[in-house]
């Protein structure tokens, strides 16, 4: 027993040290982002606000996250509208023509993105949507749209169709059948789609980049461009504190109400 | 439901894929059999193999391969080397102790790639946390140089892929029959006969599934490269961006990953076939 016990506290601290590397980026934004040094040093110089007032005043940065935020609200809405229509069609038909689909429709998780990117420049740059508000959260829908049919496909796969039928039966009409006994029942993966759906389309650098241009910048391409050309920037520091804040309260939340970590 | 109904259900999103992801997959295609003419975007008319020639006969293109595969399977190794304490740890708590260590792992991922580069770049520049660090306790006298170097790379890819492979091997982990273990141990075996001839193997279906998402991802990775590799660790990624985005020689970009996807669809392929076969001789 004493034996076990000590392979079990080894085990303990091996994988405690893992996840601290895990979130060692995380912990030195934090821990920078109030450092009164123009440049990086550890340990910190002295304590500041002044980077997360400079933000505050940035107009460059607050634009970039305006843009995100907008293509990552409008790309999760459209994704549902069409996500979830088309999940519960391939739940309802059973052929093996759904099932192509279905893996037509999961395909965008299979090809690496940058590649799908050398093809979408392409065509962009011909249909004139390059740098569009439209041409980027088209671009984000495809990325997001595997997840939701992904997540809502599996939520139906728990959901009784004989209790649909019941209503039927009892005089529901099929809109109130779906509105009363499936909607409910696919929530869950709805809630966790649109939440990890706006986050892959709010931190999406890879596709941005390739199609943004120079007048939709979206916030991390704006960070990529900048760390690129000219290094750390302490002003940028403090805007990744601010968003990865964010980021771990909706985290946590998902995780305490829903418990996302299931289903991803 | 009639089968019409559910189709129409689904044409609004058939759609979108088709619009935004197929066929800009046949412009990845023809562009890679069309020629280059620098300083334009158009090409000339006319179908050419050219470019695939030149990819299969220049050997910097094999060296860019090589590289992203070495490098690659590195971080593969390194990810699965410390996944498993960590997953083993984790499948052992309780549901809720569970889902919370499950979200603090998947916290980088979804906090965004860009984030933490950043952080990486902060941690692994000259003077950056890590060589402050090191030098603070004299492990080391001379800053050691992380960033443009393979290692940085590596460490950078370790970090933002590692938990594509904890979930897969937790869940495998979690499936796996507790009698099993214990009747192994009653019966006198050790904790390495255990590990090796029971958990492992049971594991193995989380390991290939985990390996083969982290490995794909490290192949066709962009932005950690980019940023830590400082564009002097050219990769699969870095370099089709190069000649997509600042070259403009969209044929190269086009041919460069076509061919890149064919050897790894090539490779991954006899792979397959090569374990199965093993599989099929340890089963008799």
């Amino acid at each position: 027993m004493k034996e076990k016990k000590l392979w079990g506290n080894i085990n303990a601290v091996v994988a405690l040290l893992v996840l601290l590397f895990m979130l060692v980026p995380i912990i030195v934004i934090f821990v920078n982002s109030f450092n009164s040094s123009q440049f990086f040093s550890f340990p910190p110089e002295g304590f500041t606000l002044k980077w997360y007032e400079r933000f505050l005043e940035n107009r460059e940065y607050k634009t970039a996250i305006a843009v995100s935020l907008k293509i990552a609200t409008l790309s999760v809405l459209v994704a549902l509208l069409l996500g979830i229509p088309a999940s519960y069609g391939i739940y309802r038909w059973k052929s093996p023509v759904s099932k192509v689909l279905s893996s037509l429709f999961l395909s965008p998780l299979m090809l690496p993105g940058i590649v799908w990117a050398i093809g979408l420049i392409q065509y962009y740059s011909i249909v004139n949507l390059t740098g569009t508000t439209a041409g980027l959260v088209a671009a984000h829908i495809i990325l997001i749209l595997p997840y939701v049919i992904r997540l809502v496909l599996s939520s139906l796969s728990y959901l009784d169709f004989d209790t649909v039928n019941a209503a039927r039966t009892l005089g529901a009409t099929s809109g109130k059948a779906f509105l009363k006994i499936v909607l409910p029942a696919i929530k869950p993966g709805v809630i966790i789609s649109a939440i990890f759906g706006f986050m892959v389309s709010f931190n999406d650098v890879t596709i941005s980049t390739f199609i943004a241009g120079t007048k939709n910048l979206t916030y991390p391409v704006r960070m990529y461009v900048e760390l690129r050309t000219e290094g750390l920037d302490p002003l940028a520091v403090a805007v990744s504190a601010v968003i990865m804040a964010f980021t771990i309260v909706i985290a946590l939340l998902a995780e305490k109400f829903w418990s996302w970590s299931k289903y991803l | 439901m009639k089968s019409r109904h559910a189709f129409y259900l689904m044409l609004p999103a058939l759609c979108m894929l088709v619009l935004i992801f197929v066929i800009p997959l046949f412009f990845l295609v023809a562009k890679s059999f069309q020629a280059y003419v620098p300083g334009t975007l158009v090409s000339p008319p006319g179908f050419t193999l050219e470019n695939y020639i030149n990819l299969v006969s220049d050997p910097y293109y094999w060296s860019v391969y090589l590289r992203t595969l070495r490098i690659s399977f590195v971080s593969t190794l390194v990810i699965l080397v410390l996944s498993y304490p960590l997953s083993v740890f984790i499948s052992k708590r309780k549901a809720r102790t569970r889902g919370f260590f499950l979200t603090l792992v998947i916290l980088p991922m979804i906090g965004g790639a860009m984030i933490q580069t950043m952080g990486w770049f902060a941690t692994l520049m000259r003077y950056g946390f890590l060589n402050s660090v090191l030098l603070a306790i004299g492990l080391i006298s001379e800053p050691i140089t992380f960033l443009g170097t393979e290692l940085g790379v590596e460490i950078g890819l370790v970090q933002a892929f590692l938990p594509m492979m904890v979930y897969p091997l937790t869940s495998s982990l979690l499936q796996i029959d507790r009698d099993v273990v214990d009747a192994a141990r009653t019966l006198g075996a050790g904790r390495f006969t255990v590990f090796s001839k029971i958990t492992f193997p049971l594991t193995l279906p989380g390991v290939a599934a985990g390996s083969v998402l982290v490995f794909m991802a490290c192949l066709t990775g962009f932005v950690t490269p980019s940023s830590l590799g400082q564009g002097k660790i050219q990769v699969f990624g870095t370099y089709a961006y190069q000649q997509a985005m600042q070259v403009m020689n969209w044929p190269l970009s086009s041919s460069f990953s076509i061919f890149f996807i064919i050897l790894i669809a090539l490779a991954s392929l006899i792979v397959s076939v090569v374990c199965r076969k093993c599989a099929e001789r340890r089963g008799r």
